[in-house]
């Protein structure tokens, strides 16, 4: 009875060791399956540290900002340069890629993925945009959506 | 409408207490007419939500713009058949419909003859309301203190009333999940709901999710009612063992459904990105999964059985943890949005309360629940079922784990990172073949200890065909790694369950001398559990092979073209035809006419499109898809001049996807099959039926029952 | 104000329509409060239906006859245990109830018991004629219940190959 009760432990354990290897395989080769996640002044406050490195930054499209270049290809989706910004600092976005998601707009709130380069610019691989309806704060009396935190 | 929806809100809180304290005390007294008026109560609560969600569905219907949540996410101009589906569309009317399923799932379980239920049902009631009894408080008393208000400008009565009672002075009261509330004055227009909500994927999702999550808390109630009377044999998994497998139904259709909505709508060819909320609906699923298979064990050799209270709890937590990270923003994710301290806080409270209470329960009663054998052999069924268990718990955790990485690095490095789709897929696909081998051993393996002869028996046909089909994928051309392997292992698990069902109905055949057709039926009608299973891990190899194929060689390329030229891709030839712009009644389309031609077949003009919607200010790029069992077509329109003379196209090539949705709906058929009352279940019922009748005649009226 | 009143006719009826069984105590429902004997015939249900699952798995030829054995012989033992307690139960059960009411026992319940052991008694029966031998009907050797021919005289036998259905 009990040298069945070891085997089983032991198998049970060489399972759930082998999950927790696989995990933190997986978290500590950094690179792609990573990514540093900070809002846009947190970043810059440390942006020396992420040359280079794949980041993903939250903040708004600042009004005003977004240009749409000359396409990279005639017809197809212009080049966007864009600022994101929080309240307290701001960054320049580059993107080239053809999937612009349909909710980008001025004021937007957006997630870049993307690598910092030394040039100070986030060259972005993927907009994120945040799903603009759903559990979002209640409107005041005037109309106007009040902002997330309570 | 909106006044009697807010007061047959508060009249259902009241009989909602009233029923928890009614039936607990009722099954503890055995008092059958405090009992019967829980149970009238549990109707009443049915029906006063019932009257609230009508008015909702009303004043959505007429759109009454006086009302925030209608002018919150409906507009003048929506198409009424998204107008009501926006019930769901925002928090409190999500809410109310969770705790409506909620009242609804309770009222199935009262008993309709009168005179025979089990004594379990009254504490599960309880239970059940005690849950109720939080979304209802969450619904009506969770507000804010919006300073832009005045206390005058509350003009709800009891809204009113409580913030005098609060004494606040400055501000107003302005409650967080109420749908009913209404703004002090109306606005013209309603924002309108996101035009990629305004679809049917989006009407069933949500829907069919949540009578997913909800369904989990069956399960949950009996396993309390059976701690707390003391009853913890099977009686109280046989009683559940159509709403687990109810809930489970709904779970694995709403995370279908929200996948195929993802896929269709959302433009970027995937139909899963490990985000939160997609991960909060599949972490219950993989528990509930796995709680559908340990019950089996406790069910034929009576271990696992603290184990599987640790399980059905732990199950349900999810489904509240699930809705919680949902709404509260506590992880940053495309779909959660706001923050609300006080929201976040009360259903965090919630979670940890009544999980506390679960465990304390149990931990009380856990001499009630020893086994009641032992493990005999590794090599054998009940093994397998624990490896089983063991896998996909882990995988509930490792997926738990990546999803609140965020917050745990914040914790231990004040650094916030998160994983991609790369990690999650990178630690769970060795998982998932381990559960795929298993799949395919555990319905064959011996009970209690397989010897040789047994496992070449029964896995010598499969594994010959998983060997031929391993050797004979790289002569087709398939090469890559994970493809031959997850193939050979697909190949494997069908070949079981074709073995299954051939055995099967050839001992059939013989036994009862049946034709091969009706002793096929018979089979499926007569153990309809077990082959309904099969049926369910032949959708699994199917959704296998839909996604093995899509993920792994899945191709797409920009095509840019002035109109009329030509460009290939993936063996066909796509032609820029011409263009068009025109209104609709709600948005305005810009229409990119592409012609398909493969060699040997006429060409096929379809057109890609852009959607600009007015009231909601947004552009919808629409996917536009061509099936085919061997593979999707995901066309989108990516850009185009302002002149219109040039375009491009994102044209995707998704192989094998559509085995993905057809294993889904295999999966559901497998399901109702396995759902269907087996024999025991009935046998079990008329017993009781016939115990009251013969109790009735013995019993003198005024004696409590034995 | 016709708001108002029917907000009043809803709460009134609500409460009168919950509250009705405490004052109307002749209509209640009973509540079955299924004692050990409802447990242990769901134990005894059970092990049916793992026997008829066990014959099933031998005739679909997933267990082999050794493991069929060992495995019914088992269950057969589980089922025997359950059944004495059933029937202990059911006499304490019986006499209880006998002493209460006037009239001798109106059970709607079938006697389970009785049941119960001439399935069992049966079951064992069948097993063991399927593996009786068989007399050949030209010479009377004695033979396996699954030959098709006589071992001494070749004769056809009846076909009864496998009688443990």
């Amino acid at each position: 009875m009990r040298a069945r009760n070891v085997k089983i432990l032991i198998s049970l354990g060489l399972v759930i060791g082998a999950i927790a290897l696989l995990m933190v395989t997986a978290t500590t080769r950094s690179g792609y399956t990573t990514h540093y996640y900070r809002t846009a002044s947190e970043f810059l406050a440390r942006a020396p540290e992420y040359v280079d490195l794949p980041v993903r930054v939250n903040g708004k499209v600042v009004a005003g900002s977004i240009r749409r270049g000359a396409a990279a290809r005639e017809g197809g989706p212009p080049i966007i340069d864009f600022v994101l910004g929080d309240s307290a600092a701001t960054i320049p976005v580059h993107y080239e890629g053809t999937t612009v998601p349909d909710a980008f707009r001025e004021g937007a709130d957006v997630v870049v993925e993307g690598t910092y380069t030394a040039a100070g610019i986030l060259a972005a691989k993927q907009l994120l945009v945040k799903c603009p309806s759903k559990y979002e704060s209640a409107p005041t009396p005037n109309g106007q959506t009040a902002e997330g935190r309570t | 409408m909106a006044e009697l929806g807010h007061y047959a809100l508060l009249l259902a809180f009241l009989v909602c207490w009233y029923t928890v304290f009614a039936s607990f005390l009722g099954a503890r007294r055995s008092s059958p007419e405090l009992i019967a008026s829980a149970y009238r109560g549990v109707w009443a609560f049915l029906g006063l939500l019932t009257i609230a969600g009508v008015a909702l569905a009303y004043l959505l219907a007429v759109r009454d713009m006086s009302i925030e949540y209608v002018a919150r996410y409906t507009s003048s101009r929506l198409p009424i058949f998204y107008a009501i589906p926006a019930f769901w569309a925002g928090n409190a009317g999500s809410l109310l419909l969770w705790v409506w399923m909620l009242s609804a799932y309770t009222a199935l379980l009262i008993p309709r003859h009168r005179g025979t239920e089990s004594a379990l049902v009254p504490y599960a009631v309880t239970v059940l309301m005690l849950i109720g009894s939080f979304f209802m408080a969450m619904i009506i008393f969770l507000f804010q203190i919006d300073p832009t208000m005045t206390p005058r400008m509350v003009t709800d009565p009891f809204y009113g009333i409580l913030q005098a009672v609060l004494g606040i002075t400055r501000g107003g009261l302005h409650p967080m999940c109420n749908p009913f509330w209404r703004l002090p004055f109306v606005p013209e227009e309603g924002m309108g709901l996101n035009p990629q909500l305004q679809n049917p994927g989006m009407m069933f999702h949500p829907p069919a999710l949540y009578l997913g999550y909800v369904g989990m808390a069956v399960p949950f109630a009996f396993a309390m009612a059976a701690l707390l009377s003391r009853r913890v044999d099977n009686e109280w998994l046989l009683l559940t063992r159509r709403w687990t497998i109810t809930a489970w139904l709904f779970l694995s259709l709403g995370n279908l459904l929200g996948a195929w909505w993802a896929y269709v709508t959302l433009g970027w060819g995937g139909y899963w990105a490990w985000d939160p909320v997609e991960n909060a609906a599949f972490i219950p699923w993989l528990l509930s999964t796995a709680f559908l298979h340990s019950v089996m064990i406790q069910e034929k050799r009576g271990m696992l059985r603290i184990w599987n209270m640790v399980l059905v709890i732990t199950a349900w937590a999810m489904t509240i943890f699930g809705t919680y990270l949902t709404r509260s923003g506590v992880i940053s994710s495309v779909h959660a949005f706001a923050h609300n301290e006080a929201f976040n806080m009360s259903f965090l409270a919630f979670l940890l309360t009544s999980t506390a209470a679960a465990l304390y329960l149990l931990v009380t009663r856990l001499d009630l629940l020893e086994s009641e054998h032992q493990l005999d052999s590794l090599v054998s069924r009940e093994s397998a079922f624990l490896f089983n268990n063991v896998i996909f718990v882990g995988a509930a955790f490792v997926i738990l784990f990546g999803t609140m990485f965020p917050l745990i690095s914040q914790l231990f490095r004040g650094v916030q990172v998160s994983v991609g789709p790369a990690w999650f897929n990178r630690v769970l696909w060795p998982l998932w073949v381990a559960l795929l081998l298993l799949t395919g051993v555990g319905p064959l393996i011996a009970w209690r200890r397989a010897d040789a002869a047994n496992l070449r028996r029964n896995f010598f046909y499969p594994t010959a065909f998983a060997i031929l089909v391993a050797a004979g994928l790289p002569v087709a051309g398939v090469r890559d790694g994970y493809a031959v392997g997850f193939g050979a292992l697909a190949a494997f698990v069908g070949a079981t369950v074709a073995q299954e069902f051939y055995r099967g109905t050839r001992a059939r055949m013989e036994m009862a001398k049946e034709p091969a057709p009706t002793a096929l039926a018979h089979l499926i009608s007569r153990q309809n559990r077990r082959y309904g299973g099969y049926v369910v891990h032949l959708g699994i190899v199917l959704i296998v092979i839909g996604i093995v194929g899509s993920s792994l060689y899945r191709d797409e390329a920009d095509l840019t073209f002035r109109r009329g030229e030509s460009r290939s891709f993936g063996g066909a030839s796509y032609q820029f035809v011409g263009f068009r712009q025109f209104p609709e009644v709600n948005r305005d389309v810009f229409a990119a006419s592409v012609a398909i031609t493969r060699p040997g077949r006429p060409a096929r003009n379809v057109e890609v499109v852009q959607e600009d919607y007015h009231a909601e200010q947004m552009r919808w790029t629409k996917p536009t898809i061509l099936h085919s069992l061997w593979q999707d077509v995901y066309l989108t329109l990516a850009g185009f001049s302002d002149d219109a003379s040039t375009v491009t196209i994102n044209v995707k090539r998704n192989p094998l996807i559509n085995w993905l949705w057809l294993g889904g709906a295999v999966l559901i058929v497998g399901t109702a099959i396995a759902m269907w009352p087996d024999r025991r279940e009935r046998q079990h019922k008329r017993r009781l039926d016939a115990w009251a009748r013969g109790e009735r005649a013995d019993r003198a009226p005024a004696e409590a029952a034995a | 104000m016709f708001l108002a009143l029917v907000i009043f006719l809803l709460t009134v009826g609500v409460g009168l329509f919950v509250t009705y069984p405490l004052l109307d105590q002749s209509r209640a429902s009973q509540v079955v409060d299924p004692s050990d004997v409802e447990s242990l015939m769901l134990r005894r249900d059970q092990i049916f239906h793992d026997i008829r699952e066990l014959e099933f798995d031998r005739q679909v030829g997933k267990l082999s006859a050794a493991d069929y054995e060992e495995l019914l012989a088992q269950l057969k033992a589980d089922a025997a245990a359950v059944l004495e307690r059933l029937e202990q139960a059911n006499g304490a059960e019986k006499a209880a109830k006998r002493g209460r009411s006037e009239t001798g026992s109106r059970r709607a319940r079938p006697s389970p018991d009785r049941n119960v052991e001439a399935r069992i008694a049966t079951a064992r029966q069948r097993l063991e004629d399927a593996r009786r031998p068989v007399a050949c009907p030209s010479c009377g050797a004695s033979n396996p219940r699954e030959a098709r021919f006589c071992m001494g005289c070749g004769a056809a036998l009846a076909a009864g190959t496998k009688g443990e259905a």
